[in-house]
């Protein structure tokens, strides 16, 4: 089935909105919930086939690092199921249509650049599963300051990751029960969420960093590895699919 | 997404008075310019500008660029509670080339085509102002890929900001 939320932000008056249809497949089984999203990615004629490549495949490895695996759905008989989430990069009819252009600029959900970075398209494709932005917007009632009600400080990946530090942007369990409720929406049943406690290695991942963003203190890598001896031989080396079982979160 | 308040015919004046790009020998006279040749080099000095603004400063930070007509160019970076200016008098070579740019494409005939934005995207904003009126426009930033006119609009400012930026 496919899920789809027409979501909108209010700016000021005469300044229009913020507007975007979150949608993707779901799929819910006995050992998972998996959510794809279907996306089209069309290149300028300035960007080569091997940088579209490249970006499809670095996007896909950021969103899993923040994003798969990363709760639990959680049904109202209390069976657990990790929501698994994937891009499946298709030429038409995707969930979302990207157009990639050459250079370094800022990205929206919609327009990547080649030289952006990472964390930036998993933030954008955050909004694709329903997020909205976190950070300071003076033109948005909702996030026009500090104080107001859409304002999230802490190391959030929809919020002020540039300046509270890119490293130890993470999701929150907030960005889980809004994909519980969107899919309890979508399905008629009543679902939670809950953080997972475990992950899997990404590619680039580091214990260090792990820690950093899971638990905003990079030292407690060794927290981490005290819980894996059983599979980590050398903390210096972790490698991609591995699940690590993780210390509570805070 | 947009406010318009001068005619075209009166940016024409405008912008011929950029074309002196020199800096300004008496005080204005706020007098309205007397003609809209745009060959000929304006001596009026009321004051005028280009304005062009982009971002939140509060993310991922806010460039502001200004042109004014007796040639000096200011670009602000602010981010957080940082800002940043650079400043530079234009070479009258390298401002009569930005002014026929401008010229060129006719800014205040540019008009948005959405009303709303993509989450992330920034918008972009333009005033150009002379004694006898200013035009503002507004645009989502990725119009640009839209709208050639647009694109080569913002590419002209930005060429401007590194112009100035690393003059400093």
């Amino acid at each position: 089935m496919t899920v789809s939320n027409n979501i909108s932000e209010a700016r000021n008056p005469g300044l229009g909105s913020y507007a975007w249809v979150s949608s993707y497949a779901l799929e819910i089984t006995d050992d998972a919930c998996q959510i794809t999203i279907d996306v089209e990615v069309h290149r300028d004629a300035d960007v080569s086939e091997a940088e579209e490549r490249r970006v499809k495949r670095q996007t896909a490895n950021e969103f899993a690092r923040y994003w798969d695996s990363r709760f639990n759905l959680v049904d109202d008989t209390g069976n657990r199921r990790p929501i698994r989430v994937a891009l499946n990069y298709v030429n038409t009819s995707g969930h979302l249509s990207v157009a990639l252009h050459a250079g370094d600029d800022r990205d929206d959900l919609s327009n990547w650049y080649v030289l952006s970075d990472n964390t930036t398209r998993a933030h954008e494709l955050g909004h694709q599963l329903g997020m909205k932005d976190e950070y300071i917007d003076a033109t948005v009632p909702n996030r026009a300051n500090a104080a107001a009600p859409g304002i999230q400080t802490d190391h959030s990946i929809m919020g002020n990751y540039y300046t509270e530090g890119q490293r130890g942007a993470d999701v929150r369990a907030r960005h889980g029960d809004q994909l519980a409720g969107d899919i309890s929406a979508a399905t008629g049943m009543n679902f939670t969420a809950e953080l997972r406690d475990s992950y899997i290695v990404r590619r680039g991942d580091t214990l260090s960093w792990i820690a950093e963003r899971i638990y905003g203190d990079a030292s407690k890598w060794q927290d981490i590895y005290a819980l894996n001896t059983d599979q980590i031989q050398d903390p210096n080396l972790i490698y991609p699919g591995q699940e690590l079982q993780l210390p509570p979160h805070p | 997404m947009i406010r318009y308040t001068m005619p075209s015919s009166v940016l024409a004046l405008w912008l011929g008075a950029l074309l002196a790009c020199t800096p300004p020998t008496q005080e204005a006279t706020h007098a309205r310019p007397q003609t809209s040749e745009l060959s000929v080099v304006m001596t009026d000095t009321d004051f005028v500008s280009a304005t062009y603004a982009v971002g939140n400063a509060a993310f991922r930070g806010r460039t502001t660029i200004e042109l004014l007509a007796s040639g000096a160019a200011r670009v602000t970076q602010a981010r957080d509670d940082s800002t940043q200016t650079f400043t530079k008098q234009l070479p009258a070579s390298e401002c009569k080339a930005v002014v026929d740019q401008l010229i060129a494409l006719q800014p205040c005939t540019l008009r948005s085509q959405r009303a709303n934005g993509n989450p992330d995207e920034d918008e972009v904003t333009f005033r150009f102002t002379q004694s006898a009126g200013s035009c503002e426009l507004r645009f989502w930033v990725n119009e640009r890929w839209d709208q050639t006119s647009l694109k080569q609009l913002v590419d002209l400012f930005r060429a401007l900001e590194r112009s100035v930026v690393a003059a400093e």
